[in-house]
This record gives C-alpha cells, sequence and structure tokens, in this order.
C-alpha cells in the first residue's frame, strides 16, 4: 500500500497502466455507503448555470460530429 | 492619473500568465489532464502526469466505463466570474480545502501544473498538500471535502485570521 507522502510522478507510458488502475479505484469507490449526499460531488468548478453557454465548454457534440465519430 | 493607472492594471492583466484550476471538466475549453487518481478508494492519492495531455476522445476512453473526472484530472482556465467558487478576487475552494483538509503529504508534490494553477498561486503549499486527496468526481468523499466542495458552506472563522 502506498505511503501518504509517496505521491508519484507518472511518465508518458505509464498512463494507461495508471489510468486502468484508476477505475478499478473509481468502481470500488462507487460502492463506499453514502453518507448524506445520493450521489458524488463534484470538486472544483461549479458553473453558474446562466454561464454555461458563455464559450467555457467546448461543443463536445459538435466537435465529434465533425470528427465522425 | 486615475486613467493612466488603470491603463497599466489591465496591461499587467494582460501580460500576467493565465490561471488555471486544478480541478476542471474535460469539456472545458483548454483544459488538459496532469494527474491520475490512484491510492484506494478510502484513501484516493493523485499522481501528477510527467506531462500535462490533451484532451483526446483515446485519453477519455481510458476512463470507460467511469466518469473522467473520477479517474483523471483535469486542469482549465480558470473561469472566475463564471464559477461559483470565485468571490471576484479568490477561488474560495482553495481557500477552504486549505484551511479545513488535513493535510496528507508534507512536501510538494510533483506537479507541472504549479506555475500557473491558482489554488498554488493563491494558497502556496497548503493548496498543494491537499491537492492530492482531491477527485473531482468523488463518491467517496469525506466530510471535510464535501464542505469545501459545496460554494454555499461559509467559511469557518480561522483564529490566524487567514
Amino acid at each position: 500500500m502506498r505511503q501518504p507522502d509517496d505521491v508519484s510522478r507518472i511518465a508518458l507510458e505509464e498512463v494507461t497502466n495508471a489510468a486502468f488502475n484508476g477505475v478499478l479505484r473509481a468502481l470500488e469507490a462507487r460502492k463506499l455507503p453514502l453518507e448524506r449526499f445520493p450521489g458524488p460531488i463534484l470538486v472544483g468548478i461549479i458553473a453558474w448555470p446562466e454561464l454555461m453557454r458563455s464559450g467555457l465548454f467546448r461543443d463536445v457534440s459538435e466537435e465529434a460530429r465533425k470528427s465522425g465519430r | 492619473m486615475g486613467g493612466d493607472l488603470a491603463i497599466e492594471g489591465l496591461a499587467a492583466e494582460r501580460q500576467a500568465p493565465e490561471k488555471y484550476c486544478p480541478s476542471a471538466q474535460p469539456d472545458m475549453v483548454g483544459a488538459v489532464a496532469f494527474g491520475i487518481v490512484g491510492g484506494s478508494a478510502e484513501h484516493p492519492l493523485v499522481s501528477y502526469l510527467d506531462r500535462p495531455q490533451p484532451v483526446t476522445p483515446e485519453l477519455l476512453a481510458l476512463a470507460k466505463p467511469v466518469e473522467p473526472t473520477e479517474v483523471f484530472r483535469f486542469a482549465a482556465p480558470c473561469a472566475k466570474d463564471a464559477c461559483q467558487h470565485f468571490d471576484g478576487a479568490n477561488c474560495q475552494l482553495a481557500r477552504k480545502l486549505a484551511q479545513n483538509m488535513p493535510s496528507p503529504i508534507h512536501r510538494l508534490p510533483p506537479c507541472r501544473l504549479r506555475p500557473s494553477c491558482r489554488w498554488w498561486h493563491e494558497q502556496g503549499p497548503l493548496a498543494c498538500f491537499r491537492c492530492p486527496l482531491v477527485v473531482t468526481t468523488d463518491y467517496g468523499a469525506a466530510a471535510e471535502l464535501r464542505d469545501a466542495a459545496d460554494p454555499s458552506t461559509p467559511m469557518r472563522i480561522d483564529p490566524n485570521g487567514r
């Protein structure tokens, strides 16, 4: 088990493996009992709803359409 | 005189590097991935990428079937007044994290975002010591993290006046 001070750096070739471990961790985290809220919390930018269309976000659906995905 | 000062202020603001939010969404304009959440479900701990990566469909696919923000940490230009955590001058999320969260580490993490990170510029090492605990979309967040993440939660009174 990693120690608290063991915050490491990830090289580019390790990203896939680290992301896979991250997915496993996230799936386990979803099983944790929720103390007060019925879902996950968002730690970070919370845009005011009226400003969601102000150019802050990319139009992902439009980009996907253009790239044919 | 006042006009000259205002022009100088604007010029300084234009020259200052843009501050990045270290807990952004991948679909924000200018977003990059700079960390991956490791550790355990109960005790997540972020590791930092040697080189922040652009957000691509291939990168996002690595997080399936969960949300990319459960696996990666993304940074994007600070939304400032468009974000509920911004008080007009500073990021209150960073301030609450720095004041209320326990610190799991006592040395600066090897983070490439730091020179342009708003949390670092405003809270210094106090933010960096706590940053590895932050999962942007968090199912198992500790109570302190939940409080900090809620823009409506008031600041605790700090006897040191910070």
